[in-house]
């Protein structure tokens, strides 16, 4: 069974520690997680909680980890330059060469690849910027350009993919086509570890999530276990006149004043009382997501 | 290996995009052709010496600015980043940003050298010298995104940088035995032209001994820069 486990883990990370040089305290704190093939996987936390610091360990940024990491069947520290052919990156902030033209921007980055790319306008296309294909991108708008990057760490058809925070920047329509294209990565069996403060990103998107704050995981579930586990297992039901009234969700359909209610048709809401994975965070890392840690804002 | 040269590729297709650095390479052409013509129609021959020591040494620093300049670029737009998580090998790409400017110097050089005429040496009296200078391409390109956070900065570094360079040159406007001479030994590119000057005094011993003198310290400093760049990459 182990033996099973082992062979569709994509990513095994056990007891990963990083310190930055001239810090006597470590970025990232001994964490221990695993993602598998066709997982949608969430890195959420504060800013300076150690995310991006996994993440840059987990993409050969930072090589001066201890611990064991395992990507894609081969100790990190063993992979050559062939890893990056395997792995695309998207970059919290958009990243290109200005003064080329978008497609002359994923041409670029598709011929380092020995491993053949999507021709640059079907991936143009995909986000909607098939008709801007060549204007220079100093042209382009933040999102624009945060598209761009999208679609630049998926080119090459890697199996792994890592994405800092892929819909910052972009209007909800574009948000939503981004998210929908990440999902359609992982149906296609792609692994996908998204670093993220959105939360509505994670929801909707992560098969499972891990809460990172001071480098360690506070907690790491599927988003409704944890919205389940620290949520009430109530119904809240606000009629047209008179007080909101609370009813188990342990048999629901036999409750008679329920019933009642749900007959009389005088129901303006009805409201589910599971946690949001805002509250989740809050009650399981003391901390706001959109709160620096002090080490961070110092 | 096509890493790279897509890598180079882009980058001389950077620069042509860029006035500033076109108009710099055009002077270059520009310089050497007037000195060119200069010479060979005669004119102010006290002045062929110096001018051809001056313009063989001045221009060198500007061609690491052009190729540091696209660096510091790529590190203020991010692009640097997704360079490193991409399958272009860090060390050959630095390489390859090294070594074309400083090979393109050393060919310029001798073209300048060979089309101007006005220092008769033998090629391997030129060549230490000439390769000591064309150094201060690789450690102005190396040591400029080393140290700089933006283009301002980068823009600043430079100017000291290439003053340490070309302040070798006080040396051919100064009496040979004035008492403050040995301070420009500080600079390697001092050496390189007492190298020069030794040779053309009929002083062969000397011409080597300034010349690979100036080729170990100017290493020394290239090597640092390297350090400097690597270390700055891994953060």
């Amino acid at each position: 069974m182990a033996l099973a486990e082992e062979t569709v883990d994509v990513i095994t990370v056990r007891d990963l520690t990083y310190t930055y040089k001239g810090q006597a305290k470590p970025a990232v704190d001994g964490i221990s997680f695993s993602v598998q093939r066709g997982e949608i996987f969430g890195l959420l936390g504060p800013s300076g909680a150690g995310k991006s610091t996994t993440q840059k360990v987990l993409t050969r940024q930072q090589r001066s980890y201890s611990g064991s990491v395992t990507i894609l069947g081969k100790d990190l520290s063993q992979w050559g330059q062939d890893y990056f052919e395997r792995i695309g990156v998207g970059f919290e902030l958009p990243n290109h060469y200005l003064k080329f033209t978008a497609r002359e921007n994923l041409a670029f980055f598709a011929s380092l690849y020995a491993r053949p790319s999507r021709d640059p306008r079907d991936m143009m296309a995909l986000v909607g910027l098939e008709d801007y294909a060549d204007k220079k991108v100093e042209t382009f708008s933040k999102g624009m350009r945060m598209r761009l990057n999208f679609v630049r760490a998926i080119q090459h058809d890697p199996e792994l993919i890592f994405l800092d925070e892929p819909t910052a920047g972009l209007d909800p329509v574009n948000a939503g086509i981004v998210k929908q294209l990440i999902a359609g990565l992982a149906r296609d069996g792609k692994t996908v570890v998204l670093t993220t403060h959105n939360m509505n990103d994670v929801d909707q998107l992560c098969d499972r999530i891990s809460f990172m704050v001071d480098g360690r995981f506070a907690a790491l579930d599927r988003p409704q276990a944890l919205k389940a586990a620290h949520g009430r297992r109530m119904v809240a039901v606000t009629p047209e006149t008179g007080p909101v009234e609370e009813f188990a969700m342990d048999g629901l359909g036999e409750n008679a004043r329920f019933l009642d209610m749900l007959r009389a048709g005088r129901i303006e809401r009805i409201h589910s009382q599971e946690a949001s994975l805002d509250k989740v965070f809050t009650d399981v890392t003391g901390h706001r997501l959109d709160q620096a840690e002090p080490e961070a804002v110092s | 290996m096509n890493q790279i040269l897509t890598v180079v590729r882009q980058d001389i297709i950077s620069i042509t995009r860029d006035s500033v650095m076109v108009n710099i390479v055009v002077m270059l052409f520009v310089l050497a052709a007037a000195a060119a013509i200069l010479r060979h129609m005669g004119v102010y021959p006290e002045w062929w010496h110096n001018t051809q020591l001056l313009l063989l040494l001045c221009y060198m620093p500007g061609m690491g600015y052009l190729f540091a300049m696209l660096i510091v670029d790529e590190m203020d737009s991010g692009v640097n980043q997704a360079l490193l998580v991409s399958p272009a090998s860090v060390m050959g790409v630095l390489w390859a940003r090294v070594a074309l400017p400083t090979l393109f110097v050393i060919g310029y050089a001798f073209l300048f050298i060979y089309a101007a005429q006005a220092i008769a040496l033998p090629f391997e009296q030129w060549l230490l010298p000439v390769l000591t200078m064309s150094l201060a391409v690789s450690w102005v390109t190396l040591l400029v995104p080393a140290l700089s956070r933006d283009k301002v900065q980068a823009l600043g570094l430079f100017k000291i940088l290439n003053l340490y360079v070309a302040i070798a040159t006080v040396g051919l406007f100064i009496p040979a035995d004035a008492w403050y001479r040995p301070v420009l030994w500080l600079t390697p590119a001092s050496w390189a032209l007492n190298g020069i000057e030794a040779f053309v005094a009929g002083n062969v011993g000397a011409g080597y001994g300034w010349s690979v003198g100036g080729l170990i310290f100017f290493g020394l400093l290239v090597a640092h820069a390297a350090w400097l760049y690597l270390r700055r990459q891994s953060r």
